[in-house]
C-alpha cells in the first residue's frame, strides 16, 4: 500500500524548473531518504508535499486521496506532518507549550469549557499534557519542559521539532534535515529514535538528510534528486554506487 | 463550582471595597477609579490582541465608539426599560454594546487580519478614523453634538450611586479579566500564542492562523463594546471626537507599558495611565506653567527606558510575587 504518491510532480518559478517530473511512491511504513546536492530541490519538493506551494503541474496523492489542492492547514489535519530545515520552534514559549501547540487538531473542548473549567476542559488537558511529557521523556527533553524553547541547545531543538510533528498520531511526518548541526553520537541516538518512534507509532517517514551515515544507516528506500529531477532511486547500497548519483556529487572525473 | 469560586470571592471583596470608598474617598476620586476599572477593560482585551496574538491594533476606541454609542441609543430609545429593569436593563444594553462591537469586529478583521505589522496598524487606524467621521454625519446618533444626558447607573433604594456604579463595573471588569485569563490558559490561549511567534510553523501544525487572529479580534471588540457602554452611562455624554485616535494610542500605551502579554500589568497601567495625569495637575499650583503633560510624556519614555518590555514584562502580578518570593526564600 502506498502512503504518499506523486505523479510528475512540477513546479517552475518562471524559467526554472525547481521539482520537474517527479514520480515518487512510499510504502507504508517505510523510512524512505529523498538526498541530492544543495538547492536540487528537496525542500521545495516537501512545501509541494505541504501545501506552502501549488504544484504547476501534477499530482500528490495521500493515502489514496488526491490532496494536489488540499491546504496546508487541511493537509495536517490528515496527518502529514513536517519540520523545518531552519528551525522553526515558538522560541518564546515553554518546550511544554510547544509540544501542547502541536495537539490543538485533537482537543475538542470550547471557548466556553475553558471558562467554566469544567471535566472536558481538564481530562482534555490532562491527556494532552501526559502525552507531551510521555514524548519529551522518549527523546529526554523531560528536564526542559518549562524551558524557553529558544533558549534549548540545538539539537534539543531539532529534536522538539520532531516531537511536535508526532502529538497528534501522523501518518507520514517530513522531516528536513533532523540531524543538521548535531554531533556524531547526537545522530546515533536520533537514528535509533526515528527508527523507534516509526515502530511505535506505526509511522511513515520521508526524511531529507546531507549527513550520508545518517541516510544510508536508516533509510530503506533513497531517492535522488538533482536540479529538480529524479535521477535516481533504491536501496541504499544501490543509489551509493550508481554513477549518476557520483557524478551529481562529486562532479565527473577530470579526463587524465 | 471551582470556576466560580475565586470570581465571586474578588467580586464580593470588591463589593466591601466600594462600600469603604464609599465613605472615605470624595466624588472625583470615585469617579477615577470607575474610570480606572472601564480603561481596565479596553486595555485588558487590547492586550490579547496586541500582546497575546501579536497583531498590532490601533482602533481599539473604534470598538469602543460602538459600544459606547449602541448603548447610549437604546437607552435614549427605550428610557422606561431602565427604569423599569434597574440593573438588569444596563446589563443587557452593555450585552447588545458589546455583540455589536464584536460584529464590527469581525466585519473590519476578516480582511484585515491578513495584513501584518504595519499594514494592520495602518488598517485599524484607518477603521477608527473612519468611524468617527461617519458618526460626526449620522443626526440621529447627535452627529457632533454627540448624545448627551445618558441615562448613569440608578441608585437603588439606600445604596448610593457610586456604589452602584462600582459593582456595576466590577462585575463586567471581572468577567473581562477572568474570561481573557482563562481563555489564554488553554487550547485558545497556545493558539493565540502559537500565531503570534511563528504563523508558518502554526499553520504547519495544521491551526488556521486567520481564523484565531479573528477570534482574538473578535473577544477584543466585544470587551472594547462592553467598556465603551460604562464610559456612555458613567460618563453621560459621548461625542465621535472623545473615541478618536487619542483614546486608541492611550489604549495601546496602557497595553505596551503594562507588558504585552500581562493582564495584571494592562490594569496596573490603565490605573497610572489614569491617575498619573490627575495627580499632576496639582503640581500646576507650585510650578506656575503646565507641565503636566511633558512630565507625563517623560514618564512614559524613563519606564520604557529601564523596562523595555513594559512594567510586568510578560508575566502576571502572581507570577512577579512568586518570583520575588523565590529570590528572598
Amino acid at each position: 500500500m502506498s502512503m504518499l504518491k506523486t505523479e510528475s510532480l512540477s513546479i517552475h518559478f518562471g524559467g526554472l524548473k525547481a521539482v520537474d517530473q517527479v514520480n515518487l511512491e512510499i510504502q507504508k511504513g517505510q523510512l524512505f531518504g529523498l538526498i541530492g546536492p544543495n538547492g536540487a530541490g528537496k525542500t521545495t519538493f516537501f512545501n509541494l508535499l505541504t501545501g506552502v506551494y501549488r504544484p504547476t503541474l501534477g499530482k500528490i496523492l495521500f493515502d489514496g486521496k488526491d490532496i494536489t489542492s488540499t491546504p496546508t492547514v487541511e493537509r495536517s489535519h490528515l496527518g502529514i506532518r513536517r519540520t523545518f530545515q531552519n528551525i522553526r520552534l515558538f522560541k518564546g514559549l515553554t518546550v511544554l507549550e510547544n509540544a501542547l501547540i502541536a495537539y490543538d487538531q485533537k482537543l475538542s473542548y470550547s471557548i466556553f469549557d475553558t471558562f467554566a473549567l469544567n471535566k472536558k476542559f481538564d481530562s482534555q488537558e490532562k491527556v494532552a499534557a501526559e502525552k507531551a511529557l510521555s514524548l519529551l521523556q522518549l527523546f529526554q527533553l523531560d528536564r526542559h519542559v518549562h524551558e524557553k524553547a529558544g533558549d534549548l541547545p540545538y539539537g534539543a531543538q531539532r529534536k522538539l521539532e520532531i516531537i511536535r510533528t508526532l502529538m497528534s498520531d501522523p501518518k507520514l511526518i517530513l522531516l528536513d534535515e533532523p540531524a543538521a548541526g548535531m554531533n556524531h553520537s547526537e545522530t546515533e541516538q536520533l537514528m535509533n529514535l526515528i527508527r523507534k518512534v516509526r515502530d511505535d507509532f506505526n509511522l511513515t517517514v520521508l526524511l531529507i538528510e546531507h549527513d550520508m551515515k545518517l541516510v544510508m544507516g536508516l533509510c530503506e528506500q533513497i531517492a535522488v534528486l538533482d536540479y529538480g529531477v529524479k535521477i535516481a532511486q533504491g536501496a541504499p547500497q544501490e543509489v551509493s554506487r550508481n554513477p549518476k548519483v557520483i557524478e551529481a556529487y562529486l562532479g565527473l572525473e577530470a579526463e587524465s | 463550582m471551582r470556576a466560580f469560586k475565586i470570581p465571586l470571592l474578588t467580586f464580593i471583596a470588591l463589593l466591601l471595597l466600594g462600600v469603604v470608598l464609599q465613605f472615605s474617598v470624595n466624588a472625583y476620586i470615585q469617579i477615577l477609579i470607575l474610570q480606572i476599572l472601564m480603561f481596565g477593560i479596553a486595555s485588558m482585551s487590547l492586550n490579547l490582541v496586541n500582546g497575546f496574538t501579536g497583531q498590532f491594533s490601533l482602533g481599539h476606541a473604534g470598538f469602543m465608539a460602538v459600544g459606547a454609542y449602541t448603548s447610549a441609543y437604546l437607552s435614549q430609545v427605550f428610557p422606561g426599560f431602565l427604569e423599569h429593569t434597574h440593573l438588569l436593563g444596563f446589563f443587557l444594553f452593555s450585552l447588545a454594546a458589546g455583540c455589536m462591537a464584536a460584529v464590527f469586529g469581525y466585519l473590519v478583521g476578516l480582511p484585515s487580519l491578513r495584513l501584518k505589522g504595519d499594514y494592520l496598524a495602518i488598517v485599524t487606524l484607518g477603521f477608527g478614523e473612519i468611524l468617527r467621521v461617519i458618526l460626526l454625519n449620522i443626526e440621529p446618533l447627535g452627529a457632533a453634538r454627540g448624545i448627551s444626558g445618558i441615562v448613569p447607573y440608578p441608585e437603588l433604594g439606600f445604596l448610593d450611586r457610586f456604589w452602584v456604579s462600582f459593582a456595576y463595573v466590577s462585575f463586567w471588569f471581572l468577567i473581562c479579566f477572568f474570561s481573557l485569563w482563562r481563555i489564554t490558559r488553554g487550547r485558545f490561549g497556545r493558539q493565540f500564542l502559537s500565531v503570534r511567534e511563528d504563523e508558518v510553523a502554526a499553520l504547519s501544525l495544521g491551526l488556521s492562523t486567520t481564523k484565531i487572529k479573528v477570534r482574538s479580534f473578535v473577544i477584543a471588540a466585544f470587551f472594547a463594546g462592553i467598556s465603551g457602554s460604562i464610559y456612555a452611562h458613567l460618563i453621560s455624554i459621548i461625542t465621535p471626537t472623545i473615541f478618536g485616535f487619542m483614546m486608541s494610542v492611550n489604549i495601546v500605551v496602557m497595553v505596551v507599558l503594562g507588558g504585552m502579554g500581562s493582564f495584571t500589568g494592562s490594569i496596573v497601567a490603565a490605573a497610572f495611565m489614569t491617575i498619573m495625569p490627575e495627580l499632576l495637575r496639582s503640581l500646576q499650583s507650585v510650578t506656575g506653567v503646565d507641565l503636566r503633560m511633558v512630565i507625563f510624556s517623560l514618564s512614559l519614555i524613563l519606564i520604557m527606558i529601564f523596562r523595555p518590555t513594559g512594567l510586568f514584562g510578560e508575566l502576571e502580578f502572581s507570577d512577579v510575587i512568586k518570583k520575588w518570593k523565590r529570590k528572598n526564600a
